[in-house]
């Protein structure tokens, strides 16, 4: 199984490369740099990530690792610019996240930043091609249900196009949200617990496709409770907000 | 994908929450127009009733005017019109009027414009002795009647007196009344001395039960010859026109306002009570259209304040259900709207797909319920469906209002749960699980 072809091992966008930006520096696709996070809770503030730096390269594949409550989720959603920090900054491609106006964020999650959630979070009104194709609605250009149709074949679900979410299996389901968070070409893929509910086999099936992500010089950053598996680029330990340990190839 | 394409697909997927909120604003635009359709085809039932009402009075008032203009003709004169310095006393003691006016008085009575007199007949009355006969008479001299000019229906094409009440007293003859002709043994083609000269019997008059039983009837000039008085007269009879409903006292306006001179001295009181049951019949009637308006007006009046409650708290219930209804979609779809926030976006096209569903949601009622409001307004005041009233209910400036007003009623209430999903934190519900 692959993500995508000859030309998106070069580039994961492709050639319609939006997401880079002008005040682009260097060539990491996701830098962290001193990210803290608290959370006033019951009278005593819960400190969710504290100091958190990381820099990840294009063509990487790095894991993160920590209990429930440790902070990979606030890692996540803030390297995503979902959640805005305390104190740092993150960089995506270039763009300095939480400096950027609320559309500008928009645009640049859209291009991006690609998600994927432990519970698919597919609209259960759509069919499979309609949720995959979802972001278009993000993009100014309409052009991205051949690519969508491209994605639903990679991902083996083409025969599915027209079901409802409803009527899938959840590895197939997980391949769905798989494929709408590729739509966008993204550089960077966010992936909380993918394989969180999935049995071995397709926990398998959704790992080889972020191999392939990666081996197309996608960026992946995925959290994980469990143990990861051999041969990630780099294994980020986080606990109480803290990156413990890093072990990289 | 687009915005309209994930808006109908979802009203597709929610069908049972889009008609509840469909039919909550059908009934609120339905109560608002049936109300405004209510009032209207009470307003044109009203209408037609008063105006059914005042044309059977019309119809009635005619009738009645025909009846009497009979009525009062068979009668004969009711008015007198005297001098100003006529005594009632003097009149009444001596059996006839003792001050005299220029015969060209009745010429300009007739040309006057006058509407309240009909038939004027110029006189010269008398009581004199007969000195043939040595009786005591009222004579009265007569010169035909002069037509009412201000009505021409009155003359002929050749302005010959149509249907005068007394006909003219060809020279060398007179008229008698009933109990003269009868002490005297007299009949109509006798011949009779008056005053020295001959007559023959013109007719005999009948019974009226008054003076004019005792009268002898016979040309003006005569009479004015016998006494001196060429170009006078005493008295001019007339009828007085009471079918057109004015008061007496408009008669009496009308003649002085010709002739200043003169007074006006009412005869035939049972003409007169006849005339004021007329009046009082038509004030009747008046009154019942004047009741009816202030019944009708009274019932539209509860029913505007029962618009005026009822009409704002259902507005104000559809609103507060599409509020709950729209903020329970937002919260139902809170992870979809996560995942849109993922994959860029905007606050504003989540906020622009809420309110663009109550917006269609609010056009959809608005059109559902003004059709209804209109029928259930139509026939809550009786009027048919598919008839000419039914359809002159429709307003087209209203349907458009609605259109309009349904819309932003429905966007206006949804507006609050819109801006909460466009500013709902992603971060908030994906870190939930």
């Amino acid at each position: 199984m692959t993500v995508s072809g000859k030309k998106e091992a070069r580039n994961p966008r492709g050639q319609d490369d939006r997401c880079a930006g002008a005040e682009r520096s260097g060539t990491a696709t996701l830098i962290v740099d001193g990210l803290t996070k608290r959370y006033a809770g019951r009278g005593r503030e819960v400190v969710a990530l504290e100091d958190v730096s990381l820099e990840l390269e294009p063509g990487t594949f790095s894991v993160l690792q920590g209990p429930s409550g440790s902070g990979k989720t606030t890692l996540l959603l803030s390297a995503g610019g979902l959640l805005s920090p305390d104190e740092g900054r993150v960089f995506v491609e270039g763009h300095d996240l939480y400096t950027l106006s609320g559309g500008a964020m928009a645009e640049v999650r859209a291009r991006c930043i690609g998600f994927v959630f432990q519970q698919f979070h597919l609209v259960p009104y759509l069919t499979v091609f309609d949720n995959v194709l979802l972001p278009e609605i993000a993009h100014k250009q309409r052009r991205l249900a051949g690519r969508a149709a491209e994605l639903l074949a990679t991902f083996r679900l083409d025969g599915r196009a027209d079901h409802y979410p409803s009527e899938l299996s959840t590895g197939e389901r997980q391949r769905v949200a798989l494929a709408r968070a590729l739509l966008g070409r993204p550089a960077l893929l966010l992936a909380d617990e993918p394989t969180g509910n999935l049995d071995d086999h397709n926990a398998g099936i959704i790992l080889e496709c972020l191999d392939d992500f990666v081996r197309a010089g996608g960026t992946v950053l995925m959290a994980t409770h469990g143990a990861h598996r051999d041969g990630r680029d780099a294994v980020y330990m986080i606990e109480q907000g803290r990156i413990v340990t890093v072990n990289g190839k | 994908m687009t915005v309209w394409g994930i808006i109908r697909k979802e009203v597709a997927y929610d069908r049972a929450g889009f008609v509840v909120g469909l039919l909550c604003i059908t009934v609120a635009i339905a109560s608002l127009v049936g109300a405004v359709t209510l009032l209207r085809a009470h307003k044109l039932r009203t209408e037609r009733i008063i105006a059914e009402k005042e044309a059977e009075t019309r119809r009635q008032m005619e009738r009645m005017e025909d009846d009497y203009r009979l009525i009062m003709r068979g009668m004969g004169y009711n008015v007198l019109v005297l001098h100003e310095d006529q005594q009632i006393g003097e009149l009444r003691l001596h059996g006839s009027p003792t001050t005299y006016m220029p015969l060209d008085y009745v010429y300009r009575l007739a040309t006057g414009q006058i509407e309240t007199l009909n038939h004027l007949l110029p006189i010269l009355q008398k009581r004199v002795t007969w000195p043939e006969r040595d009786r005591e008479i009222i004579l009265c001299g007569v010169l035909g009647q002069v037509p009412n000019y201000s009505k021409p229906r009155h003359l002929t094409s050749e302005g010959v007196y149509r249907d005068p009440i007394t006909h003219t007293i060809p020279d060398g003859t007179v008229d008698l009344g009933h109990d003269i002709a009868l002490a005297e043994g007299l009949s109509q083609g006798e011949s009779l001395r008056l005053f020295d000269a001959d007559f023959t019997v013109n007719r005999v008059r009948r019974r009226q039960g008054n003076e004019d039983d005792m009268t002898i009837w016979c040309s003006l000039e005569k009479v004015q010859g016998w006494f001196g008085l060429e170009g006078k007269i005493n008295g001019i009879l007339a009828l007085e026109c009471l079918c057109a409903l004015d008061a007496v006292g408009a008669v009496e306006r009308d003649v002085s306002s010709i002739l200043p001179d003169v007074q006006v001295l009412e005869m035939g009181t049972r003409v007169r009570t006849r005339a004021e049951a007329r009046t009082r019949a038509a004030e009747a009637h008046q009154e019942a259209v004047t009741a009816e308006l202030l019944y009708q007006a009274g019932l539209r009046g509860e029913r505007e304040v029962l618009v005026r409650l009822l009409v704002p708290l259902v507005m104000l219930a559809a609103a507060v259900w599409i509020f709950f209804l729209i903020l329970g979609n937002v919260r139902a779809r809170q992870g979809e709207i996560a995942v849109m926030r993922t994959v860029g976006v905007t606050g504003g096209t989540i906020m622009f797909i809420f309110l663009a569903k109550a917006a269609l949601m609010g056009l959809a009622g608005g059109g559902a319920g003004y059709f209804a409001g209109l029928a259930v307004g139509a026939l809550w005041e009786g009027v048919p469906l598919w008839s000419t009233d039914f359809s002159s209910l429709f307003s087209a400036g209203l349907l458009g209002l609605v259109l309009v007003m349904a819309p932003a009623l429905a966007v206006a209430a949804g507006w609050v749960p819109s801006v909460k999903a466009a500013r709902m934190d992603p971060a908030v519900i994906l870190s939930r699980e």
